[in-house]
């Protein structure tokens, strides 16, 4: 039986089991490892068992069969020896009982036949050739006896190796021997003749008969099976090898599918699931060959790729070397030029730029001295320099640049060079160079708007200038020349700036000075900040700020700067007639600043005369006089003077000074207006407070007659005085409503007056329109119902409660009511109320003439009626509406007419719903 | 027992127009001239009603309602100013002083009267 590979590095090795080589196979036969060893265990013991089951079985029983035939024929033996032997033993004739025996003795089973008479005595013998029988008794036994008395059949005993079978010998009993031998009488039944027992039989036989055929039994069924055992076994193990074997075909394929020989197949030989297990395994070699020929292709490709790209890459690298190389070259050149660049741009001083270029140039060409000229009107200018000493500067700067190699590389237009000044013959400074130890010179112009320039290079060695050096210092020349153009561009922009910074800070000084005009100081503080600033900014030691009277007669100093305590007193209310005022008086008379100093001294006619002159603050020879206008007038003069008359004040100056000096006549301009306000206030104060009282007074004296007049006339007409009798009353009633009337008018004079003072105030409460409307109408109805006209009302319901003086507004709805009745000859006066938007509009409707469009808003005027004619047919002083207007306005509303000739009129007013004040 | 109703008023014209206005309604009439004399009689006669005219010379007609309001036995009494001051604010002066009622002049009698009943029936 073969196994498996025994490696254990194969996986498939380890299925098999435990250990390697012979000495295991064995124990694997013991164990369940193998699938034969399995199905052996399984099925052989199964068998065996079953066999020997069967055998035992099969031999148990044929040894009953043998046991039982033996017992009866042993017992039919004795019995029937017993039979036979009856008279032998009844006869005691051991002849017969011998031939008896003889009959049985022939049975080979038999060991031996012992007949024994009825006293126990052994009649007959055949012993048996047992060796067994040696020193055996053959007495009857008491027990044995006894038994077969009792029960008068044959029994069986084992005695050793033998059985025994005893049959009692019988015979019936009383008959002689002769009757016995003559015959027997037929028994009737029922009839039993007593038995008796005259002797035994003991017939042994041996069991070694049946002993030997078990024997040969169980040899038989051990051989059975063996025979079977080794049949099952052989069976197993070719079924198992039929089994196992594709299993280990399969196996090996598998395992040298693994190790990569897939071009074998399994051979598929069954149907069933081994075959099934080949054909997957064919299956997966295929695959795996496809696999395995994809991999192997692909890995020919990256091969060949992988060359390729060596091969790029030494390409490369071979270029990538070369540019390096070229690289680093470049990079040299580069430095050399950033470090150039650097040293130009790294100061906007102009000489440390050209001495860090001059240091860069020498440094970076190898050189050994280097010098940057100036050639300016035919002199040498050393600029700057490096590892050039003092004397060889002062001889160069003494030499003729005409001899130089710079202006011959200017001619030239590019750079020149020496390569050995030793040698050189018609170059001047050639001993200038020689001596301070250089021998080879390199020149490059830098022109620059008409100024020659130029580097020039030294060594000391002799020996020309490389490509190299030259292209070097062209670049510097070129990049010193931006620096030169930018050190002075940042030259001029920086005066600029100061510049600037000069003018700001002017400006600063003038704004702050504006705004300080603004702030309530006095005139004259304001005017001393006016004059400090000034001197801020102009730098003049002294000022004075002179005011003209509002006559134009005379000067009064008002305010100075830059006085000592002493000179500042002598001005203090100094008064100069401007005929005195010399060329103050010029000045204002022709709005133009003067300029005095050294060069243009004041005229005799312009001196200020004695004594004035005389005192110290106006000695000064050096000033300015500039006039102050304001709205195009010469309010005042600003003087400004220098001590000592030094230097002449600049125009620039005087322009500044005229800038303040407007500033200063507006802030006496405005002080003066204030002024004038101010008092133009305190006058209207004190005649409001007059008329408010003229008004008092004039409502109280006004009314206090008409009072007397229109009580007494009531007391009358109210029959105090007894009845009135009716022409009386007539009179009496309309000396009333003249008063009426009158008092009527008075009311509203003071009414409009008090308007006009603007002292009429609203007394705010709440109100209902509706009321305001059933008051005004119920206190006119009666003058309606007299003109026969209709009076209707159409006032929304639910109004809101509206806030305002109730007085007033009832006044004017009355007012309107009023006029339209009276106007109204027949038809209808409607009163409507509504609410909106938190406006009350109320109107009155008549249908009276109409008013022209022309007349519509001059009705509202003071003392206006249409038609003044109509009024004194009318009646009214023409001032309700106007007093309307204004209460209407006061509560901040709107009063307005719509009418048209023919078409009767409406009176419309609209206020806010809540008045919280009134509207000034 | 009618009625008593001071009347403090200098203008000699309407004190009488008053007076007969209040007779003829059954009012007994005390007449003061001067806001003091209004102030006097007024405690010393304890009228039912006063009709404080405003001005008046001396002490003026809110001074001296102001007095008698501050007079404890007198407060009780309703004050009707009557004025012909016509500037606004005078109501409100005229109430801060204490009157009762403020009517101004010209006055309807009628009205007058029935404001009286008012406070007098």
């Amino acid at each position: 039986m073969s196994s498996g590979p025994s490696d254990s590095s194969t996986p498939s090795s380890r299925l098999y089991g435990p250990a390697a080589g012979d000495t295991g196979r064995w124990r694997r036969w013991f164990s369940f490892a193998t699938f034969r060893a399995r199905i052996f265990w399984s099925v052989i013991p199964i068998v065996l068992a079953l066999l020997m089951f069967h055998g035992v079985m099969d031999l148990r029983e044929h040894r009953r069969l043998f046991t039982e035939e033996f017992t009866r024929r042993g017992q039919a033996m004795a019995g029937n020896l017993a039979y036979s032997g009856e008279l032998g033993v009844f006869a005691e004739d051991r002849q017969l009982l011998e031939s008896s025996m003889r009959g049985v003795a022939g049975d080979p089973d038999v060991a031996y036949v012992v007949i024994y008479g009825e006293d126990g005595k052994i009649l007959a013998q055949r012993p048996g050739k047992d060796s067994a029988l040696e020193g055996r008794t053959w007495e009857l036994s008491v027990e044995e006896k006894g038994r077969l008395l009792l029960e008068r059949r044959p029994m069986s005993k084992t005695a050793g190796h033998f059985v025994e079978f005893l049959a009692p010998i019988q015979t019936e009993a009383a008959r002689s021997p002769d009757e016995t031998l003559l015959g027997r009488l037929p028994k009737g039944p029922g009839a039993q003749p007593e038995k008796r027992m005259i002797g035994v039989v003991r017939l042994g036989l041996s069991l070694s008969g049946i002993e030997q055929r078990m024997g040969g039994l169980v040899r038989l069924w051990a051989g059975v099976t063996v025979v079977f055992f080794l049949l099952s076994t052989i069976a197993v193990y070719f079924f198992s090898r039929r089994v196992t074997g594709p299993v280990k075909r399969l196996t090996e394929h598998a395992q040298k599918m693994g190790r990569g020989f897939l071009e074998e197949t399994v051979p598929v030989e069954t149907r069933d699931e081994i075959g099934q297990l080949a054909g997957t395994l064919n299956d997966m070699a295929h695959a795996l060959k496809g696999n395995i020929r994809d991999k192997e292709r692909i890995l020919a490709e990256l091969q060949d790729l992988n060359r390729t790209l060596e091969d790029r890459i030494r390409e490369r690298t071979a270029e990538l070397e070369e540019r390096s190389e070229a690289l680093q070259r470049s990079l040299h050149e580069v430095r050399a030029m950033g470090e150039i660049s650097s040293a130009v741009s790294s100061s906007l001083d102009l000489t440390e730029v050209l001495d860090a270029v001059s240091a860069s140039a020498v440094r970076l060409s190898g050189s050994d001295a280097c010098g940057i000229y100036e050639v300016v009107r035919n002199t040498f200018t050393v600029v700057a320099t490096h590892n050039l000493s003092r004397e060889f500067v002062r001889a160069i700067e003494g030499a003729d640049p005409r001899q130089g190699a710079l202006s011959r590389a200017a001619e030239m237009g590019q750079p020149v060079q020496f390569p050995d000044l030793a040698a050189a013959q018609d170059f001047a400074l050639r001993d200038i160079i020689l001596r301070e130890g250089l021998r080879a010179l390199l020149a490059v112009p830098m022109g620059s708007g008409g100024v020659l320039r130029g580097i020039v290079l030294y060594r000391k060695q002799a020996g020309p200038f490389d490509e190299r050096a030259v292209r070097l210092l062209t670049t510097l020349a070129n990049q010193s020349k931006v620096a030169i153009e930018n050190a002075r561009l940042f030259h001029e922009v920086r005066s600029q700036r100061v510049r600037l910074e000069t003018l700001s800070r002017n400006m600063e000084q003038l704004y702050r000075l504006s705004t300080a005009m603004q702030e309530p100081l006095s005139l004259k503080d304001q005017l001393a900040r006016v004059l400090e600033a000034a001197r801020q900014v102009v730098r003049i030691d002294r000022f004075y700020i002179w005011v003209v009277s509002p006559a134009g007669d005379r000067v009064a100093a008002l305010v100075g700067a830059g006085f000592s305590e002493a000179e500042r007193e002598e001005f203090v209310g100094v008064e100069i007639p401007l005929a005195d005022a010399g060329a103050m008086a010029e000045a204002y008379r022709t709005g133009v600043p003067l300029a005095f100093d050294e060069e243009h001294p004041v005229p005799p006619e312009l001196r200020l005369a004695p004594p004035y002159s005389e005192r110290r603050g106006l000695r000064s020879k050096a000033f300015l006089v500039v006039p102050m206008i304001a709205r195009g007038r010469v309010v005042g003069l600003l003087t400004a003077d220098n001590k000592v008359g030094r230097e002449p004040v600049p125009a620039q100056t005087a322009a500044l000074l005229q800038i303040f000096a407007s500033h200063a006549a507006v802030a006496i301009e405005n002080a003066r207006l204030f002024h004038e306000i101010e008092d133009k206030g305190h006058q209207l104060e004190v005649a409001s407070k007059h008329k408010s009282q003229f008004l008092a007074n004039m409502s109280h004296e006004l009314r206090t007659p008409l009072n007397a007049v229109l009580g007494y006339t009531e007391l009358i007409l109210d029959n105090i005085f007894g009845e009135v009798p009716p022409e009386i009353r007539d009179t009496l009633e309309r000396t009333r409503s003249n008063g009426l009337h009158l008092l009527g008018l008075i009311n509203d004079v003071l009414d409009l007056s008090k308007i006009e003072a603007g002292q009429l105030t609203l007394s705010l409460g709440e109100y209902s329109v509706g009321e305001v409307v059933h008051v005004a109408l119920s206190s006119l109805r009666s003058l309606a119902e007299e003109k026969k006209l209709q009076l209707k009302a159409l006032v929304a319901p639910d109004l809101p409660p509206g806030m305002g003086d109730e007085r007033r507004i009832t006044q004017v709805l009355l007012n309107l009511l009023g006029n339209a009745i009276k106007f109204t000859e027949a038809g209808e006066v409607t009163v409507e109320a509504a609410a909106a938007d938190g406006w009350f509009t109320v109107s009155v409707s008549d249908t009276g003439p109409g008013i022209a469009a022309a007349d519509q808003q001059k009705i509202f005027e003071e003392f206006q009626q249409a038609d003044s004619s109509s009024t004194r047919r009318k009646g009214g002083t023409g001032l309700g509406l106007s007093i309307a207007r204004r209460i209407i306005e006061l509560h901040g509303g709107r009063i307005w007419v719509e009418s048209s000739p023919g078409q009767g009129s409406t009176f419309r007013f609209a206020l806010p719903v809540r008045v919280e004040a009134q509207d000034r | 027992m009618s009625k008593r109703i001071l009347v403090i008023e200098d203008q000699e014209d309407n004190r009488r127009i008053l007076r007969y206005l209040l007779r003829s309604a059954q009012y007994e009439v005390i007449e003061a001239v001067t806001g003091e004399e209004g102030v006097d009689l007024a405690e010393r006669e304890r009228p039912d009603l006063i009709l404080m005219d405003i001005q008046l010379p001396g002490l003026d007609g809110y001074e001296a309602t102001r007095r008698i309001k501050s007079n404890a036995a007198l407060r009780h009494i309703p004050i009707i100013v009557v004025t012909s001051y016509a500037l606004s604010g005078d109501d409100v002066k005229a109430f801060a002083a204490g009157c009762d009622a403020y009517v101004t002049k010209p006055f309807s009698p009628r009205q007058l009267l029935a404001t009286i009943r008012e406070y007098v029936p």
